[in-house]
């Protein structure tokens, strides 16, 4: 239950389309944008079945670039759609947070 | 050429700057992908996709299993059901349609280079003879690509556990006996079933089919190359 990674699963979608509705970026940047705001157990290879999903979905729109490091990179960026379901996301993350910290008020002082 | 070819090749070249042991995984999730339902344009997307990663990480000095987890099959299960393929019946009987088609074609032309060929070289061709197609030559023709189409699927199916998996002599010893039976078998078809001529027609026609097939397929090995230079 405690699990990190469980938590992730129904939220990480979200997550992935606030970084790309920023800049567009390509899955590496995404992999360590998200680490750096602390969701370490995440890496390109893990949030690529995702992508895949949001792009399949029409959420988000991908484009190939040249790279002066190598082979061409997979650039994405926010459609129309992917504003709103962010949105979406967005609001109820809000409701489903401020429940769960409605229940966790007292969380810790009864004890004290 | 169509975008899945142009990206089969681009991928091709690209695949050979892999290591020996990324491109091991690369390709145990290729042939996982490829009998997978997910139709060719999106599989060459897909296997454009985890090539480029792959040598991104190469560049960078990661492994490929820290990066997706050492379960490369269950990656690869994630990929295929972000995509959630539609099963297409008719798109999957024109596939094997083409396929059949094609070796037919092959077929005709092994038979004709053995048959008629060094006739038509010493110039003593009579061009009015008939062709026949025998139920031992489309006995032998539906049987190896049965065969085939079995084969590429086992593999394909399990190719993360046959990676792993190290044949003793006894297997490898079965399977060349079966592999022997199969193919004796299928000889002792097309003997046994050559006298029942299917199809009679002018050798003129088995000609202009078998020219046609290798001109259509050399006119697209010209095109991709072409286009690779371009």
């Amino acid at each position: 239950m405690g699990d990190k990674s469980q938590f992730l699963r129904g939220t990480l979608e979200g997550c992935i389309l606030k970084i790309i509705s920023d800049e567009e970026v390509y899955g590496y940047e995404i992999a360590e944008k998200l680490k750096k705001y602390g969701l370490n157990e995440v890496s390109e290879g893990t949030i690529y079945p995702l992508l895949l999903r949001l792009e399949k979905n029409g959420f988000v729109d991908s484009i190939k670039k040249e790279s002066a490091f190598g082979p061409k990179r997979k650039y994405y960026s926010l459609s129309s759609l992917g504003k709103k379901e962010l949105r979406n996301f967005y609001d109820n993350w809000e409701e489903l947070r401020d429940s769960i910290d409605r229940i966790f008020e007292d969380y810790g002082r009864k004890e004290i | 050429m169509s975008k899945a070819e142009r990206e089969r090749k681009e991928n091709f070249e690209l695949g050979k700057s892999l290591t020996k042991g990324n491109g091991i995984i690369f390709t145990d999730i290729v042939c996982y992908l490829r009998v997978s339902d997910i139709n060719e344009v999106e599989q060459e997307e897909i296997i454009s996709d985890i090539l480029r990663m792959f040598l991104d990480w190469q560049e960078e000095g990661k492994s490929v299993g820290n990066m997706v987890g050492e379960n490369y099959k269950k990656f690869t299960d994630d990929i295929i059901s972000a995509v959630n393929p539609k099963k297409d019946i008719f798109k999957k009987i024109k596939e094997y349609l083409v396929i059949l088609v094609g070796f037919s074609c092959l077929m005709l032309t092994i038979d004709f280079i053995f048959l008629y060929l060094p006739k038509l070289l010493k110039g003593n061709f009579d061009y009015n003879i008939t062709y026949n197609y025998t139920l031992g030559m489309l006995i032998s023709t539906l049987y190896i690509l049965i065969i085939a189409t079995t084969l590429v699927t086992y593999i394909g199916k399990n190719s993360f556990e046959l990676s792993k998996k190290h044949s003793s002599k006894l297997q490898n010893f079965i399977f060349g006996c079966s592999a022997a039976g199969l193919i004796i078998l299928s000889v002792v078809l097309t003997m046994t079933l050559r006298h029942i001529v299917i199809l009679s027609i002018n050798i003129r026609f088995v000609i202009g089919i078998i020219v046609v097939y290798w001109v259509q397929k050399g006119v697209k090995k010209i095109m991709i190359s072409v286009d690779n230079l371009s």
